[in-house]
């Protein structure tokens, strides 16, 4: 994979924004990241925001470049990448919600526990410009928040250490 | 907000101590001149340290609308950091049917459902 340099971190995949192949491959990238940190959990995810113009054509703008639902936790992941400027954090991470009473019936996610059905998923949102550091700690936040299953609290103390 | 319409959504500058948002319920798609006014009337309501906090994030959330290619549809989520703060930003959230379609497109597809 082509790198390049920004203050001793190398970016990975450094035109994802130029051109759509390259842009493929990171999503690709963050899959199987993803798959090999649930390996052994048995926990699944599906897509859950919408990537697309009305029109069929893809939203090239990595805002999210990676989303997932996980209806074993009714949890989400949200990964916005960016390229940096000089003096950008490469790496922000927050919590939010998405507010699902609000969605069209038919759309909304189905929890494993259907008493959750309709309550606001707590999502995990991750800012980077992707280097090798940026997505361990990325992964790891994930592990965190998805796989130990950690509560919302807790995870606002673990996203200030991380990052 | 009021009785549930098809087409739902909300802007929203929030971070750095901040929440303020303006929603839409309507029962046509938004149109990406609606949008606009409604991503400028949550501007205007900033103070003037918010706003300034969020001015490129409120311009590159007017991008994203006006570039919309026949609009959006629902479940969407575009967050717009200004990441030289903590968490100051700007999220566009289409909550439900669609947002951002052109006047045009609006009429057809009204003109369409008399019709039909």
């Amino acid at each position: 994979m082509a790198t390049s340099t920004l203050n001793d971190h190398p970016l990975l995949y450094p035109t994802f924004l130029e051109d759509y192949r390259t842009y493929h491959l990171v999503e690709a990238y963050w899959r199987r990241r993803l798959d090999q940190l649930l390996a052994d959990s048995g926990i699944t995810y599906h897509a859950f925001y919408n990537k697309r113009y009305a029109n069929g054509q893809y939203i090239y703008d990595a805002n999210p470049i990676f989303d997932a639902y996980f209806p074993a936790r009714h949890k989400l992941v949200r990964i916005i990448q960016f390229y940096p400027e000089s003096g950008d954090p490469l790496i922000e991470a927050y919590l939010d919600h998405w507010p699902v009473k609000e969605m069209d019936p038919g759309k909304r996610p189905r929890p494993a526990d259907p008493s959750k059905s309709l309550a606001p998923i707590p999502e995990l949102v991750i800012d980077l410009a992707l280097t090798r550091a940026t997505a361990e700690q990325a992964l790891q936040l994930i592990q965190q928040w998805i796989v130990e299953d950690r509560p919302e609290e807790e995870m606002e103390g673990l996203v200030e250490e991380v990052v | 907000m009021s009785e549930k319409k098809k087409h739902r959504g909300r802007f929203q500058a929030q971070g750095d101590g901040l929440e303020a948002s303006e929603t839409w319920n309507q029962k046509e798609p938004l149109t990406k001149r609606k949008g606009l006014t409604l991503l400028n009337k949550l501007r205007n309501k900033l103070s003037d340290k918010d706003r300034k906090l969020r001015e490129k994030q409120f311009k590159d959330a007017e991008r994203f609308i006006n570039g919309s290619k026949g609009g959006v549809d629902s479940p969407l989520r575009q967050t717009f950091k200004n990441r030289k703060t903590k968490d100051a930003r700007v999220d566009i959230e289409v909550w439900s049917g669609s947002a951002f379609v052109s006047l045009l497109a609006l009429i057809l597809l009204l003109l369409w459902l008399l019709q039909h």
